[in-house]
């Protein structure tokens, strides 16, 4: 493992490159550099040893303001006032770029945004008043409307705003709580309150400065409130809960062993498994299980109640990976075992499962394998009305390999081809094997998606395709793990041993974890976690405390206005 | 004043209107002099051209097998024949991204790497839309500046979005007819001192909200400004609309769908549409869109008897007459709808004629031929009058490409908005003459 730590996609990745389809691939992520990587190009930053030379000077990458995600916003209003009914599930969906939801430069609020807060907040403050006596302990009785509101604001506003609020916000906030008590009373004052600070900045986004006074080489370190909401909203999704704050209050943040003691309390907290799911659900494509277009004549069982279970089977799986299992990425990617109900059974072709709860199964080994030949997976990786090796080859290349494909070179007629009764799916691509323009790019993607020709487009085991035996046999080129394979078994076991492929799924979580692409100035933090990653024998939870001390993770540059 | 126009029937789909209903006040000056309205609309994957250009004929012109649907308001439309997304061979991005994003904006995407990375920037479209750049002008007349709809986009990419404030400022549509519809019409069942109150409220925490955000705006760094001032923006325009608030339109119901099935997609459209015109008709707002799906939309349409997703089937060559025929199907559904929003917008009668007549509508798509994704002969259908800015009944048939950045300087000027270039400027050389 050591070769590859501090050039993590470099000595490996420029050579393979240059063997097969250089023309079509590149490696995803293109950070400050700003050129995309268009035909011809391959982006490789770690390539030149010199940038990685030096990890002695902290150098943690750039640190875009980050605004709460729909999901974040839910759970934060969860933990923050206990509502459950998930408020942000009406906003218009985050922006989408890359492989997440949660970029920051992408997270904008435009107006229908800004007015489904004005709506959340308005509705959430209602219910919060319903029972204001859980969120402070003032009595007005004894204390006065005045202390209370004071305190109100004080208590309430610093988890809120994720930290101690100055006196010039208090002042602001008592205004407002006077403003809107005059000619009501009291709780409607405290209402005005909730609703302003639901809709205020401080709430919407992760606000950092650093501290200042530690400022060295144009970077600074991350205030211990700060510490605590990057590690809050990386492992639960959420704001920090009272031992957070304690330790932030403590300035107890300051260290990488205290930030990793921590992180390792928070990953075995219940909290941590919505937030874990939430970046398989995107780096899978999870959450368009329920919304992928399928022809209902070619797909008539897949009802809306299957699809549903489709998604909560792979979660599940997910989290017993996570949570009961190893947490290892070769479990993940090759454990015979599911969680089915009926209906999945039957998609599986497993008897012995009755009623709408998913139970753990152990499957054929020779036929299912981890993650990647679940149906949730292979439905949304297929077309409307077939399997689709190109989507499949294109997904393993992309979000396990972290490789990018060129798109199709403009104004040439492309011709996907249609079902044809008594043409297999595998013989109605074998096209582009054979010319070009086409060749060239789909040698990279159709010979790994053949693999997965045993299970159709909504994940059903099949040996034949349109009346044809089924030859699910495939290869793998420009990788660490080259070669000739029998079936999507066997490719998830060969996948479970590329150093590239962990390496991509650091890389993703790294992504995930900072809101953003990975960049030159990152190298040392993105070497370090994928060498302790490999030194964990893959196990995703180490990758995340490791993500958690990072230098990335811990410092920010110097915020200049 | 009456409420004439909200006592139509308008909400099909089973709907029922309020007895009474408050018109805005806006809208009394309005009514005298009906305002012009623009409406976009979208759907994907390009066209068959031969099955959709009409043909001249001695009288005008005959409608195309594909256009057939709009043949009752064909004194009504305008073909253009001719229009090319010239900007489309420049800036990164596929073919369906570059037609998407630049199809109402005429500039360049954002550079970035959106297939994979996440990097900086974010790669959505490079400039405003010119319905935004037409709001920036007429939007504070009403309750809304712009509505945007959408049916079954289901992803919030670069291939999903076509309406932008700015750059990197992609306005997302509303998906859920239900949401639209209480977004728009939920009126207030409050009564006169309780809707002070709330108003009160409203304003006095949207103060707050924007002093935070002022705040903030002045102690970051200038990438960070961008989206927080855009925030700011967005504060000040439901700040706007708060006055307006209380004077809802009409109040009829709209059922919930499963916004998840194929087979709601036509009703879905066809509710949002409803609330579209509705919307315009009772001064919500001027400019609206509908976006069907999204760019490279791969669903199937198994009311056609499609079971082949869209995209999937705009791929195949022009020798596959089947896949040929079920592209004709597919984009001739789209003119059905099409003439659906006219037939909607024909029958509201306003002073100076129909609702129709006041309104620039405009059909557009992503790409022009989906097998080769070539971005001319873009096919663009506009209908309505403007006012008197269009002069409809007409098939235009430009003997030489005309850059689409043309077309959408005439869109705003249209509507008032008078700019002699927009867009990239190496993409723009003038206007068209529309009337």
């Amino acid at each position: 493992m050591r070769r590859r730590r501090l050039a993590p996609s470099g000595p490996l990745a420029a050579p393979v490159v240059a063997i097969a389809g250089a023309a079509c691939l590149g490696t995803i992520g293109d950070g400050l550099s700003g050129e995309s990587a268009g035909a011809g190009t391959v982006i490789d930053r770690f390539a030149d040893a010199t940038v990685v030379a030096e990890c002695a000077t902290i150098s943690p990458g750039p640190a875009p303001l980050r605004r709460l995600t729909q999901s974040e916003y839910n759970s934060t209003v969860r933990d923050l006032l206990g509502d459950k009914t998930s408020p942000a599930n009406s906003f218009p969906p985050d922006q989408k770029v890359g492989d997440f939801t949660n970029t920051a430069v992408a997270l904008t609020v435009p107006p229908l945004l800004a007015q489904a807060y004005q709506s959340a907040a308005e509705q959430l403050a209602a219910t919060a008043m319903q029972n204001i006596a859980a969120l402070t302990s003032c009595s007005t009785a004894t204390s006065g409307e005045t202390a209370c509101a004071a305190k109100f604001i004080a208590d309430f506003g610093k988890r809120a705003y994720r930290r101690p609020l100055t006196s010039d916000e208090q002042g602001a906030l008592f205004a407002l709580y006077q403003a809107n008590r005059s000619g009501a009373d009291y709780s409607n004052g405290i209402q005005a309150v909730i609703e302003a600070m639901l809709q205020s900045a401080p709430f919407l986004y992760r606000v950092e400065f650093g501290d200042t006074t530690q400022l060295a080489g144009g970077v600074v370190p991350l205030l211990p409130y700060e510490t605590a909401s990057r590690l809050s909203y990386f492992l639960w999704g959420s704001m920090p809960d009272d031992t957070l704050f304690a330790a932030a209050d403590a300035n107890q943040l300051a260290t990488s062993a205290q930030v990793a003691s921590q992180a390792r309390r928070m990953l075995s907290d219940p909290k941590a498994q919505p937030a874990v799911r939430e970046f398989y659900a995107q780096w899978l494509t999870l959450d368009t299980v329920a919304s992928v277009a399928k022809d209902p004549k070619t797909y008539p069982a897949l009802t809306p109640a299957l699809r549903s279970a489709m998604h909560d089977e792979t979660l599940a799986f997910i989290d017993w990976v996570m949570w009961q299992s190893d947490g290892r990425m070769q479990t993940m990617l090759t454990a015979p075992v599911s969680f089915l109900n009926a209906a999945l059974a039957s998609v599986y072709g497993v008897s012995g499962v009755v009623g709408s709860a998913l139970t753990k199964v152990n499957l054929d080994s020779t036929q299912r394998a981890g993650l990647l030949t679940q149906p949730a997976l292979m439905t949304v990786l297929g077309k409307a009305d077939r399997s689709s090796p190109v989507v499949r080859g294109k997904f393993v290349r992309e979000r396990l390999l972290c490789q990018t494909i060129s798109p199709p070179p403009s104004n040439i007629v492309i011709t996907p081809p249609q079902v044809t009764p008594g043409v297999s799916t595998r013989q109605a691509f074998s096209i582009h094997d054979q010319v070009e323009p086409c060749k060239s790019c789909h040698t990279l993607m159709d010979p790994i998606g053949f693999g997965f020709e045993n299970y159709d487009g909504m994940g059903r085991w099949r040996t034949v395709d349109q009346g044809q035996p089924v030859d699910a046999h495939g290869t793998l080129s420009a990788s660490d793990i080259d070669g000739p394979f029998n079936g999507a078994v066997d490719l998830a076991g060969k996948l479970a041993q590329s150093q590239e492929m962990n390496d991509c799924v650091a890389t993703e979580w790294f992504r995930y974890a900072m809101g953003r692409g990975e960049t030159p100035d990152d190298a040392c933090s993105m070497a370090a976690l994928k060498g302790t990653f490999a030194s964990a024998g893959f196990d995703i939870r180490e990758l995340l405390i490791a993500i958690s001390t990072s230098d990335a993770f811990r410092y920010r540059p110097q915020v200049n206005p | 004043m009456t409420s004439r126009v909200s006592r139509r029937s308008v909400l099909g789909a089973g709907a029922s209107l309020a007895a009474s209903s408050l018109v805005p006040r806006y809208l009394e000056a309005a009514v005298a002099t009906p305002p012009t309205r623009l409406v976009i609309i979208f759907s994907a994957n390009g066209t068959i051209y031969q099955s959709w250009l009409p043909q001249t004929s001695a009288t005008g012109f005959t409608l195309s097998p594909i256009l057939q649907p709009l043949a009752p308001f064909q004194s009504k439309l305008l073909i253009l024949a001719g229009i090319n997304v010239k900007s489309a061979g420049n800036g990164p991005g596929d073919d369906h991204m570059k037609g998407m994003g630049h199809m109402l904006t005429g500039t360049e995407l954002l550079p970035g790497n959106t297939q994979g990375g996440a990097g900086t920037p974010a790669g959505f479209a490079g400039g405003i839309s010119i319905d935004q750049r037409v709001a920036q002008d007429i939007g504070g007349q009403t309750r809304f500046p712009s509505l945007e709809f959408g049916v079954m986009v289901h992803s919030s990419d670069v291939w999903s979005r076509m309406i932008y404030s700015g750059a990197n400022q992609p306005l997302p549509p509303m998906e859920d007819p239900m949401k639209a519809f209480s977004r728009l019409f939920a009126g207030l069942q409050l009564n006169a001192q309780q809707t002070a109150a709330l108003l009160q409220r409203r304003k006095s925490t949207l103060d707050y909200a924007q002093g935070t955000l002022s705040s903030l705006a002045s102690r970051i760094s200038a990438d960070d400004r961008i989206r927080v001032q855009e925030h700011q923006d967005s504060v000040r325009q439901i700040e706007a609309q708060l006055l307006a608030s209380s004077s809802a339109c009409a109040a009829p119901m709209v059922g919930a769908l499963d916004l998840n099935d194929i087979n709601n997609y036509p009703a879905i459209g066809k509710l949002q549409t409803d609330i579209l015109v509705t919307a315009l008709a009772c001064g919500q707002t001027r400019i609206a869109s509908l976006q069907w799906s999204r760019s490279v939309s791969d669903i199937p349409m198994p009311w056609l008897n499609i079971s082949t997703g869209h995209h999937t089937l705009s791929h195949k060559p022009d020798s596959d007459s089947a896949s040929q025929a079920q592209l004709v199907s597919i984009n001739t559904w789209y003119a059905q709808q099409f003439a659906y929003l006219l037939q909607r917008l024909d029958g509201i009668k306003e002073s100076n004629g129909t609702l129709l007549d006041n309104c620039l509508v405009l059909w557009i798509n992503e790409l022009a031929k989906g097998n080769v994704h070539s971005h001319q002969p873009l096919p663009v259908v506009i209908a309505g009058k403007c006012s008197g800015a269009i002069r409809p009944g007409r098939l235009v048939t430009y003997s030489s490409p005309v850059p689409h950045n043309n077309l959408l300087v005439s869109i705003a000027n249209a509507m008032g908005t008078n700019i002699t270039t927009f867009g990239n400027p190496a993409y723009c050389t003038g206007s068209l003459n529309l009337s």
